[in-house]
């Protein structure tokens, strides 16, 4: 091989790229050429200076921030799941001041010294008491409906004929009160 | 890949934690500026957890991985316009493996630290990966062209001029030190 394609092929027979003949061939020629052996001195001794430079530990901070802004929705998912428990809370405490205030006790009541859950505790209130409160707030609810749907000239479809193809049966309070 | 594509965030950690330090090294290397390296290090993750669901193992890892260091860092020289390497002299000094080293000698290494990296920091941006990804990361030429998007013999071409440059950048250094 010549001189040449012997140094070409330095850095790969450094780097042990190359095929086993061709590194056969340069490790050859490397005992008998002074001026090559020169060439591959220089090149394996500056190669081997980089390893000087030495890896550094990433900042601690590194790794926390990656996982944070990578996997936002884990703590997403934790908020949410706290606010639906707080909203599952409020609305128990509000039902319960709800009918507290039925049986005759007051919000400020509620909201004084005794909690919401001394008072639910306090006072147990019968099933047919719930059944009968909630017929009022339905009813309730359904009188209000009627009046914002009488101020609705056009109705988007005629809920009559779509109940009855649906099979729809009104219930015994919908027939009381048409 | 697999298990974070099923949403395991333990896989995910693990695989932070397992890659984070050659990935951050590999960017400060590239780039000389600590700050850069650690969102370079920080998009690398991000885009690696939102395309897991996209990941084909036609490749080793590391490739798949060193390949998004590369664009980003790329990416990144182009937003600075001009590939100029910044000053080195505020960035952390390289980890000294004898803690009890005497202190010329730790001085002398410093000093041949520094040389190092502003040698590595002048070859152009392409040469410079390649040297980094075979010497650091201890990547085949194969894996390099893979990476780098060319051909082996490419790779081979470019690592051979730039421990050629770093020879000579490096010969005056030893001269230096031999004066002192």
């Amino acid at each position: 091989m010549e001189c040449k394609t012997i140094q070409d092929n330095l850095s790969a027979y450094i780097d042990r790229e190359l095929a086993p003949e061709a590194e056969r061939n340069i490790g050859a020629h490397l005992g008998v050429c002074e001026q090559c052996t020169a060439q591959y001195t220089k090149l394996l001794k500056a190669w081997e200076t980089l390893e000087v430079w030495e890896d550094v530990a990433p900042p601690d901070r590194l790794r926390r921030k990656i996982l944070a802004s990578a996997m936002p929705k884990k703590n997403a998912a934790s908020m949410r799941t706290v606010l639906s428990v707080a909203a599952a809370l409020l609305l128990v405490l509000g039902i319960t001041a709800y009918y507290s205030g039925q049986k005759g006790l007051s919000v400020q009541d509620i909201s004084g010294s005794q909690s919401a859950v001394q008072t639910a505790v306090a006072g147990p209130i019968s099933e047919d008491e719930i059944i009968a409160n909630l017929l009022i707030l339905q009813e309730n609810d359904f009188f209000e409906a009627l009046d914002e749907l009488v101020k609705i000239d056009d109705l988007p479809f005629d809920e009559e004929s779509f109940n009855i193809k649906r099979g729809y049966e009104r219930s015994p309070m919908e027939q009381v009160i048409t | 890949m697999g298990l974070i594509r099923e949403g395991d965030a333990k896989a995910f950690e693990l695989l932070v934690a397992r890659h984070q330090r050659p990935v951050y090294n590999l960017a400060l290397r590239f780039l000389s500026d600590s700050d850069e390296a650690e969102d370079i290090a920080q998009e690398v993750f991000i885009r690696l957890y939102k395309s897991a669901a996209a990941y084909t193992p036609d490749a080793k890892f590391t490739t798949y991985l060193y390949t998004i260091v590369r664009n980003l860092c790329f990416n990144l020289l182009r937003s600075r316009r001009q590939a100029v390497i910044v000053s080195l002299e505020d960035e952390a000094l390289p980890e000294l493996s004898a803690k009890n080293e005497d202190p010329v000698e730790r001085i002398t290494r410093q000093h041949v630290g520094e040389k190092v990296r502003q040698a590595v920091a002048k070859l152009p941006v392409n040469m410079r990966l390649a040297v980094l990804l075979s010497k650091y990361h201890g990547l085949s030429y194969d894996e390099i062209a893979g990476i780098m998007g060319c051909s082996v013999t490419a790779i081979k071409l470019r690592v051979h001029r730039a421990k050629a440059i770093l020879a000579e950048e490096l010969s005056a250094l030893k001269d230096e030190t031999r004066d002192k």
